[in-house]
Formats: structure tokens, sequence, C-alpha cells
């Protein structure tokens, strides 16, 4: 109950933040192009026919889906969190009576209402003016996406924050985070649908966490998957998430013995 | 003319030494550059996986696209951005006096000099990627088309460089600018693929409002011998207009600018 009385102290200073720099963030979002560039190239190739499960009106729901997914469960700290160890910072940070990373948590979340509240007209207009698109917005359905989404959040905020806590050992920290990211865009299926890769290669990611980071929800909000597929999979997901955390807690633990062994 | 293209190499140089000081840099940079160069090409693979063509363009002849894609990218990184952050932080500081009283034009001091030379690897691979292409389509160009291609290469890097030049103008009013940047590298995306793959008003858009057109898609069919000279010409003139408008623009601009200490 404590922590979780910090962490509402911390989310609203972050959430204050976010406000204040509120056109960067929409910026940031503007920017977040490659998506739409890859659904004009598959556009572009559905003239012909459908490819794979795909039509049209199924690659618009997808990419769009994709957005929304992405703003929703995309985690940006590593560049403060690795100044911060850098830099010392940390030290003033291990200082409070919390653990840093909730700090960070809050951060990461501080910005998700308002990119909700921006994504929401162009939800409604696609799922309004274009014909066929069906997205899963019972309320039902919609909770178990928020569930796939909390899960996708969470395995993606971990590994960017364990990520930055190699700052600890090494300078190349933000460097590892971009090649995770070129890894992540191409096989979590935020960028091309896991679908139409080559059934082999399809089949390994759906056995490896990839599919849980972004395809698994977009799949729940594009009414692809039955209730008791998604089921299946938040339990799979929420498994990796587990993983995950373990993972962070021995880095962490390591880590703060060897900073402050330095002295810092 | 001749005193600032001097004035560059010695900017240039001593930015080379700078960076040899931290040589390691130069593989994990190379590293970096050869994957995020079969990155950009495994994702375009997959719709050749369904499809022989995307937008008209083989995968053979995409790779020529690629290439000015990734060299131009490089040009970007290389000498663009470094100026521009390290313009908006003189701004913000409102230590841009000391580009200002230096004797020579302040546009030239502010906006080129500045060069991150391990980025520039880019180039080469940009440059790798295009004669692998031509190979691969076994297509050697004639002297008139390389002729072409070679007006067109220093228009595209003056349109680029105008565009930039634009945005760099605005952290005169907001002193953030670092996110306007990021809207140029928004469109510049687009240009990974033939323009032909977009359809109606955003294909307009790309070729006449922000012609990302002109620096992949258009470069790519010359070179290939498919497209009327017409386009080198319109390519220069496009380069000359934007460049006319956007330096009258920073001349404007740099009116709003309010040292530190005034």
């Amino acid at each position: 109950m404590n922590a979780l009385r910090k962490f509402a102290a911390e989310y609203k200073a972050a959430w204050h933040l976010a406000i204040e720099y509120r056109l960067a963030v929409l910026i940031w979002m503007v920017s977040m192009v490659l998506p739409l560039v890859m659904l004009a190239g598959w556009l572009s190739i559905a003239e012909g026919g459908p490819v794979g499960r795909f039509g049209r009106t199924d690659f618009i729901a997808y990419y769009v889906a994709a957005i929304l997914v992405r703003n929703l469960t995309g985690v940006w700290i590593i560049w403060d969190l690795d100044a911060a160890i850098r830099h010392g910072d940390m030290s003033f940070m291990l200082l409070k009576p919390y653990n840093p990373i909730i700090h960070y948590v809050a951060q990461s979340l501080s910005a998700k209402p308002l990119r909700f509240i921006v994504l929401l007209p162009l939800i409604a207009g696609v799922a309004y003016f274009v014909p066929g698109v069906n997205f899963a917005l019972s309320p039902s359905m919609l909770a178990l996406f928020f569930l796939a989404i909390a899960g996708s959040w969470a395995m993606l905020f971990l590994i960017q924050y364990t990520n930055g806590l190699l700052s600890f050992w090494i300078s190349q920290t933000i460097g590892i985070a971009d090649m995770w990211f070129g890894i992540f865009a191409l096989f979590s299926g935020y960028l091309i649908p896991l679908d139409l890769f080559p059934p082999a290669l399809r089949n390994a990611l759906f056995a490896m966490p990839f599919r849980y980071m972004a395809s698994f929800p977009i799949e729940i909000f594009t009414s692809h998957l039955a209730v008791t597929e998604i089921l299946r999979g938040l339990l799979i997901q929420w498994a990796w998430v587990l993983v995950f955390f373990v993972v962070y807690r021995l880095v962490w633990t390591r880590g703060v013995k060897q900073y402050s062994a330095v002295g810092a | 003319m001749k005193r600032h293209l001097i004035l560059l190499g010695i900017y240039y140089r001593s930015a080379l030494f700078a960076e040899m000081e931290y040589r390691t840099n130069f593989i994990s940079s190379l590293v970096y550059s050869v994957l995020w160069t079969f990155w950009i090409a495994g994702g375009v693979s997959i719709f050749y996986y369904h499809r022989p063509s995307l937008g008209g363009w083989t995968f053979d002849e995409i790779l020529i696209v690629m290439g000015l894609f990734v060299a131009f990218n490089g040009i970007m990184d290389a000498v663009l951005r470094p100026n521009i952050l390290r313009l908006t932080e003189h701004i913000q500081k409102g230590t841009l006096d000391f580009i200002l009283v230096k004797p020579a034009n302040s546009q030239f001091l502010a906006t080129i000099t500045a060069v991150s030379v391990f980025k520039a690897i880019d180039v080469f691979i940009g440059i790798g990627l295009i004669v692998y292409g031509l190979n691969r389509i076994g297509h050697v160009p004639s002297v008139s088309e390389l002729f072409l291609f070679s007006l067109m290469i220093p228009s595209g890097l003056m349109i680029i460089y105008s565009m930039w030049l634009f945005l760099a103008s605005l952290a005169f009013w907001f002193v953030k600018i670092e996110n306007f940047t990021e809207l140029f590298y928004t469109f510049y995306e687009t240009g990974r693929f033939p323009v032909t793959v977009y359809r109606g008003w955003i294909r307009a858009l790309l070729t006449f409002v922000v012609p990302v057109a002109f620096l992949t898609t258009f470069p790519a069919a010359t070179l290939m011998g498919r497209l009327s000279p017409w386009y080198a010409i319109g390519s220069l003139g496009m380069a000359l207009i934007l460049f006319a408008a956007a330096s009258r623009f920073w001349r404007y601009a740099i009116r709003f600018y309010s040292s530190a200490s005034s």
C-alpha cells in the first residue's frame, strides 16, 4: 500500500511533465510513421488481390491497431536511466526510501492517457468510416485487450529497464537498445503481421516472447482471436512477464552492489 | 566561395582528428550501419516473399532506391543532425553570438561546419548497395545516365539541406527544436520505398511539397535509364528554389535571435 502511495506521488509529478511537454508528445506520435509506410506498401501490393488472410481493409485495421498498441505499450526511459547511472544521479535515487524502478514506471506511464485520448478519434474514424473494419469494442473484449496491453508494456518495460541497468558495467547500453528495437520492430508484429512471414519463421516467433510484445494485443483488437485463445495467450504472456521480472531482479541486485563498490 | 570551402576543410579535418581519438567507435558504427542496412532490406524482402514486384519495382531494382535512402540518411546523420543540435543549444544558451561575430557567412558557420565523421559510413554502404543492385539487374549506366544522376545527387543534397535549414530556423521562435527535426525524418522514412507505392495525394505531397521522391526514387530510375532527362532538370530547379527560399527564411528568422546578455 505504501509503495502504491509513493507510486501515486511519482506519477503525479511525471504526469505534470507530460502535460508540460504535450506538444513534444504529439510530435513524437506523428513521427511514428513506419507502420504507415509499411501499410502503404501492403496496400499497393493488395491491389492485386488479398495477401494471405489480409485484404485491404484487414491491413488498415491491423496497422491502426498496431499504432494504438505501440503508443500504449511503448517504453522510452533508457536515455534517462543510462544518464542517471553514468552521471551519478542514481546515487540520489538510491537514498530515497523506495526502489528507483517506481520512478521509471511512473515516467513510462505518464503520457499514456494523453496518447490514448489523441488516438481515440483515429480509432473511431477508422471503425466508422472504413467499411469492413471490425475492432473488438465490446466491454469484455476491451477488458481482455487492456490486460494484454498491460502485459506487453510490462515485458517491454522490464526488457528496456534491465537493458538500461547494464550501464552499471558498460557504456554501450543505448546501442544495444537501438538494436533491440530493430529486432522487436521486425519480429513482434509491430511492422509486419506475423502471419505473413514464412510459416516456419512464424511458428518460431509464436513460440518465442516476440508475439506477446505487440502482435497479441493487435490480434485481440482486430477481432482475430476467440476468448479461449485470448485467455491462453494472457497466461503465456504473463508467464513471460514473470521471467523478465526475475532477470531484472538478478541484474539489479548485482548492479547496485557493483555501483556502490566504485564509491559513487 | 573558395574561402568557405577551405574553412569547411579545416572544420571537418579537426572533427576527424577529434573522432580518431575514439577509434573503437568506428568499429561499432560500422557494425551498426551494416546491421541497419540488413534490417531495411529484410523488412522490404517480406513484400517480395508474397509478390514479385512492389510499386512496379523488383527486389534488385529496389536495392538501388534503398542504397540512395541509406546514403542520404548517412549525410543527414553526419552533417545535418549535429549542426541542428549545436544550433539549438546555442539558441537556448544565447551563445550564438560566438558564431555571428565570426568573419564568415553565419548561415554557413551555423549549419554545416559540425560533422560526425563516422556516421558517414552509411554513405559508402549506400553506394555499395547501388552498385550491387545495378550489378544484379545487369544494367551498366550510360554516360548520359551517369551525367543526369550526377546532377540529381547535388540537387538532392540541396533539397535536404534546405528542408533542414527551414526547420532549424524555427528554433528562433520555438526554442526546443529537436522534435521538429523528427518531423523531417518522418517524411524521409517514406523514401525507403519508390514513390510509385504511394497513392493519390500522398504521392503528390512526397513529390512536390516534401520532395522525398527527388532523393531516392527519381535518381534511382534515372540511373536505370527509365526517366526522361526532364526530371534531372526539374530536380535542379526544385533544389535552387528551395535553397533560395530557405536561405531567405533563415535571414528573416535570425533577426528574432536574442542573445544571453542583450
